[in-house]
């Protein structure tokens, strides 16, 4: 039982299910992105399941929303580790991809859908600190202060890196137009 | 020239990303899972704490049936203490009293009980060290005296703690009659009374015994007696009659010690290279000084109590002015100038 501003009288297992409802999309989207593949459904109960384990160590200067996070972040990494001899096979699912379809033509929506995929595995080759940030900065749309929480990183380390992802990114981008 | 606005379109890009959703089943899927975790997780969490109570409310109980048994002890020990000394033979005891301590009210009970408890003890020690006489006969012994190591160096006489050691020079006093009025348990229980020697007045020593301090027995048990079992005399608080007897027997261990000085054989048998009588007449105020030494490699042997110190060349010297200093098969005991033996010394054969 913990008695917070979060979980006020709540037990351990009411307090992951609140959780696991408010949450649980943000984490599978992340851990998606995070490691190239849509299969990841065991990643996420894993997550959830380490949430519940180390309930206790929480604190309540973080957010649940970025402690979660950056426990499914170190899941990913292990999961890298796992898998570090397999060939990636990108499934990011892009179906649900919200872009003003109707006024494109066939063409137009897969040479989208393309260059979205060409960019997400540019992202995927750079170095770990970079990929964080512009996933969490860039494609999850998360604050400065929440990246810095879940990176474990300061709010001015993350601005710096996120910029230098970026100039790195148009380099590899022009790289591969040309 | 590029500044953060120049990615803008990059930033753009990777907004557009969808924000991936979990399949419903699946979700549930999970959601069931994780809930199931939860569930294993509290019961041993439950299982935890119940250990964790279960635990407390044992080492509670056990806290307190000590309370109460040492509670009740104290209890009995009282009673004993007021009620049981009204059967004591007199006649025997009184006249102990009288010499020693007019105002200590015998207890024969718990001094049977005592020579009970030590009955074990003695005959044990005696074994140990290949004593022939029988306990029967050794509680008749005479005591030549008693006495008495506390913490620090102090005594106890008259139940006042006096520095010094304390001899009980009654020639009438046997260690059965000693032990039964009771004077030991007014001066050792309760009182910082550490240590215990009984020397018979035909310089067989009995040992001693060790009284526990601050409530705590030894590995040996609350009263048990230690040997080595060695030849000693206690010389403080002696009258003329039994300084004469104990500069006879002195006198007779000196010769006894120049004899196994001259006897390079037997101090080669016992790893002794030398042994120095420095000042051997030097009796006066039974104060003299003996050193002696032994081979290096042996030097371990030598526990460092009292005045002992060690050499620079690795030799061990007694630095204290002894009382007693005599040499038996494969033990030494030294007796410091105030504070009865202060370490049975063993050397190997």
């Amino acid at each position: 039982m913990r008695n917070n501003s979060w979980g006020f009288g709540m037990s351990y297992k009411e307090i992951i299910s609140k959780w696991f409802y408010e949450y649980k999309n943000d984490v599978y989207s992340f851990l998606v992105y995070y490691t190239g593949s849509s299969d990841v459904e065991d990643l996420v109960q894993e997550v959830f399941i380490k949430a519940l384990k180390g309930l206790d160590t929480y604190k309540e200067e973080s957010q649940p929303k970025t402690w979660i996070l950056a426990i499914a972040r170190n899941v990913a990494i292990d999961e890298g580790r796992k898998k570090k001899s397999r060939a990636l096979n990108y499934s990011i699912p892009l179906h649900n991809w919200k872009e003003h379809a109707h006024d494109l033509t066939p063409q137009a929506i897969f040479d989208q859908k393309e260059t979205k995929m060409n960019l997400y595995k540019i992202i995927l080759t750079l170095k770990r600190n970079d990929r964080d940030v512009l996933i969490l900065r860039g494609i999850k749309q998360m604050s400065v202060s929440e990246t810095a929480n879940i990176l474990n990183l300061t709010e001015g380390k993350v601005r710096t890196t996120y910029y230098r992802a970026l100039q790195k990114l148009r380099k590899l981008q022009g790289g591969l137009q040309k | 020239m590029t500044n953060h606005d120049d990615y803008t379109d990059l930033e753009q890009e990777m907004e557009s990303y969808p924000n991936l959703k979990l399949d419903e089943d699946k979700m549930q899927h999970i959601h069931q899972s994780i809930m199931e975790a939860a569930d294993q997780l509290e019961h041993k969490r439950k299982r935890k704490n119940m250990v964790k109570r279960v635990n407390v409310v044992l080492s509670s109980a056990a806290v307190l049936v000590l309370i109460v048994g040492l509670a009740l002890s104290y209890k009995s020990v009282n009673e004993q203490k007021q009620g049981g000394g009204m059967d004591t033979d007199k006649n025997e005891l009184d006249q102990d009293l009288d010499e020693q301590n007019p105002t200590i009210q015998p207890d024969k009970n718990v001094a049977k009980s005592f020579l009970k408890q030590q009955n074990y003890s003695i005959e044990s020690f005696i074994g140990e060290d290949s004593f022939t006489l029988n306990h029967d006969l050794l509680m008749k012994q005479p005591v030549l005296s008693i006495e008495l190591q506390t913490m620090g160096a102090y005594y106890l006489d008259n139940n006042e703690l006096v520095y010094g050691s304390q001899s009980l020079m009654n020639k009438n006093l046997t260690i059965e009659n000693y032990l039964i009025s009771g004077h030991w348990r007014e001066k050792f229980v309760n009182r910082a009374v550490t240590k215990v020697s009984v020397v018979l007045l035909n310089h067989e020593v009995l040992g001693g015994f060790t009284i526990p301090s601050d409530g705590e027995s030894d590995s040996e048990g609350i009263w048990s007696f230690h040997g080595p079992a060695t030849d000693s005399i206690v010389f403080a608080d002696m009258d003329m009659d039994q300084i004469t007897i104990a500069e006879k027997l002195f006198s007779q261990k000196l010769e006894k010690l120049k004899s196994i000085k001259r006897n390079d054989a037997q101090i080669s048998k016992y790893k002794i290279q030398s042994i120095k009588i420095l000042n051997d007449q030097a009796f006066h105020g039974f104060d003299f000084r003996v050193e002696f030494e032994v081979l290096p490699a042996y030097k371990d042997e030598f526990v460092l109590a009292g005045g002992m110190e060690p050499l620079n060349n690795g030799w061990v010297r007694n630095g204290l002015s002894g009382k007693v200093f005599e040499v038996k098969r494969g033990t030494y005991v030294l007796m410091s100038v105030g504070g009865g033996p202060v370490k049975d010394i063993k050397i190997a054969d």
